[in-house]
């Protein structure tokens, strides 16, 4: 394999359980909606290739337990995050409600160099349920919301019908780029890196 | 009598389910490992096995207690080369001491079942189709299968209100209902995260997972310890365990595997302990480590989330799995564990070696 050089970026998807973090994961890297998938235990992983400008980047995407007792087991994956995606379920008042909780939960986690300018994005997802009839938060208040925390994009999908899923990832990708912590990486050549300077990559902080 | 002749009912026809010897439905092609029609032989010696087990526990598991005490490693052969099918219910409840539990609370499950509710009730609910979602048993919204799913978790969740309910239970809790009632599958939960006869699991799922973390602890630990080669591949591609095998520990192999291989994992896991998790995750690591000590990060996670097909085969996994020797140093392990986090003070009788 060519040791070429890439840019990796690295993004958190984070929500209550059930808002549809893995649908909109997969519905993004695969195009594929299922009405099968399991509950996430742990965290889920895919990447896909995006190109910008002629540079080619690998979007490392997390996803993650929406189930407040596995936060615990978050933190090796937060770290190094370029941006973090933050999504509810239009038609549940209770995971809207939690966004504040999981962006402070992030930032506390993850802690960012720069915090106040962490570039996180909004989903509210699930807009096709019922053809939006039992829909309870409107786009008016989640657009407040997110206007209030500085600005932070927000997207309104259906992981179901793909709608608004590639525009949304975009944009994601768009921010964690612009976040300015690319980190280069280097697939591994022959190159002995000498492992004692590497940092010990486990340690879960309990 | 009543032969549904009548084609086109209002329903239409209904496409016959492709499902597997286990009831979940067939993915496309793939073989999933199983022995195509089994040859005569096979058939006798499956027989054979049958009644050698039927013999040992006796009717209705009267003989089980005698036999085992007499010939415990007999039993442990026995279990580690799979429990025939037909038995798998009730031995599974012999082993794990659960049916000792169900005759000492008679009228417990129906209590919490029928007459408490449950905080957790919404949270078992919105799990309850995403928990097997492709065995026909739990697929029929409603159905017998997710009735039953949800009653056992509700019914645990109020049994252990500091544990209630968590993601991940459900599967433990699904793989038993398909070899037992309701009330069995019950205690059998209770047995295993209370610990009646071995370390009990409830730390995987109460807050903080503090066993979840212990065992990832030891198991890298383990990792580096018996692969040191894959160990410092993993430093510097900066994969932990808490990347690939916390669903291993929460759910006992059961959320990702081929069933096959999760029963017979269950089968030992039942009668020999947690160990036999360390020993199937380090058999599947040492099987594919020529190729995994030379993946970069993505690939290599992609690699410890989806083993190929031949690693996956209990007849090879297994023996190798048994091969590994843990116990000396899961225990010394837990130790360090305890001290590196101050809590070496607290008495540690859960652990049991052998």
């Amino acid at each position: 394999m060519p040791s070429r050089r890439r840019t990796l970026l690295k993004v958190i998807i984070l929500g209550d359980s059930g808002v549809g973090k893995t649908s909109l994961m997969n519905q993004y890297v695969n195009k594929k909606f299922s009405n099968q998938y399991k509950a996430t235990i742990g965290a889920d992983f895919l990447t896909k290739e995006v190109q910008f400008e002629d540079r080619l980047f690998t979007l490392q995407i997390w996803d993650t337990a929406g189930q407040e007792r596995f936060q615990s087991l978050g933190v090796a994956f937060y770290r190094g995050a370029d941006c973090c995606v933050l999504v509810y379920d239009v038609n549940s008042m209770k995971s809207f409600d939690n966004l504040n909780n999981w962006k402070e939960e992030f930032l506390i986690q993850a802690s960012p160099n720069d915090p106040e300018n962490f570039p996180f994005v909004v989903i509210g997802n699930k807009i096709d349920v019922d053809g939006g009839n039992s829909r309870v938060v409107s786009e008016k208040k989640a657009r407040a919301w997110c206007a209030s925390k500085g600005d932070i994009p927000y997207y309104e999908t259906s992981a179901k019908e793909g709608i608004n899923v590639e525009e949304a990832f975009q944009c994601i990708a768009r921010d964690a780029l612009k976040s300015g912590e690319e980190e280069e990486i280097y697939l591994p050549d022959t190159i002995d890196v000498g492992s004692s300077s590497q940092p010990r990559s486990s340690g879960c902080e309990c | 009598m009543e032969k549904k002749r009548t084609d086109d009912s209002e329903l239409g026809p209904v496409p016959p389910l492709r499902l597997d010897r286990f009831g979940f439905l067939k993915q496309e092609p793939s073989p999933n490992g199983l022995p195509k029609g089994r040859s005569a032989f096979e058939f006798e010696r499956e027989e054979r096995r049958v009644r050698k087990w039927r013999k040992m526990i006796g009717v209705g598991g009267s003989d089980w207690k005698y036999y085992l005490r007499r010939k415990p490693h007999v039993v442990k052969r026995r279990i580690r080369k799979g429990i025939p099918d037909c038995l798998r219910g009730l031995v599974w409840q012999l082993i794990s001491g659960s049916r000792d539990l169900l005759l000492m609370n008679p009228g417990v499950y129906e209590q919490l079942v029928i007459y408490e509710t449950s905080a957790s009730e919404l949270d078992i609910i919105r799990d309850i189709s995403r928990t097997f979602p492709s065995h026909v048993f739990f697929q029929q919204r409603h159905g017998p299968g997710q009735r039953s799913l949800y009653n056992v978790l509700k019914a645990y969740s109020v049994f252990d209100r500091d544990v209630g309910y968590v993601q991940g239970m459900g599967f433990l809790a699904g793989l038993l209902l398909l070899y037992m009632s309701e009330e069995d599958a019950f205690w059998l939960l209770v047995a295993l995260l209370k610990g009646a006869v071995h370390a009990p699991m409830e730390g995987l799922y109460q807050v903080g997972l503090p066993l979840v973390q212990q065992y990832l602890f030891q198991f890298d630990q383990l990792v580096r310890e018996q692969l040191p080669k894959l160990g410092e591949h993993f430093t510097q591609e900066m994969i932990n365990p808490s990347m690939y095998a916390s669903q291993w520990f929460i759910t006992v192999f059961s959320y990702s595997f081929p069933f096959h291989l999760a029963l017979r994992i269950w089968d030992v896991f039942l009668y020999e302990g947690v160990k036999i998790v360390f020993k199937v995750g380090l058999a599947l690591l040492k099987y594919c480590h020529d190729d995994l000590v030379k993946l970069p990060f993505e690939k290599l996670i992609h690699a410890l989330r989806n083993f190929p097909e031949d690693a996956m085969d209990p007849d090879t996994l297994l023996p190798m799995a048994y091969s590994i020797k843990v116990s000396k140093c899961l225990e010394e392990l837990k130790q360090q564990y305890d001290k590196k986090n101050g809590k070496n003070l607290k008495p540690t009788e859960d652990e049991k070696p052998a």
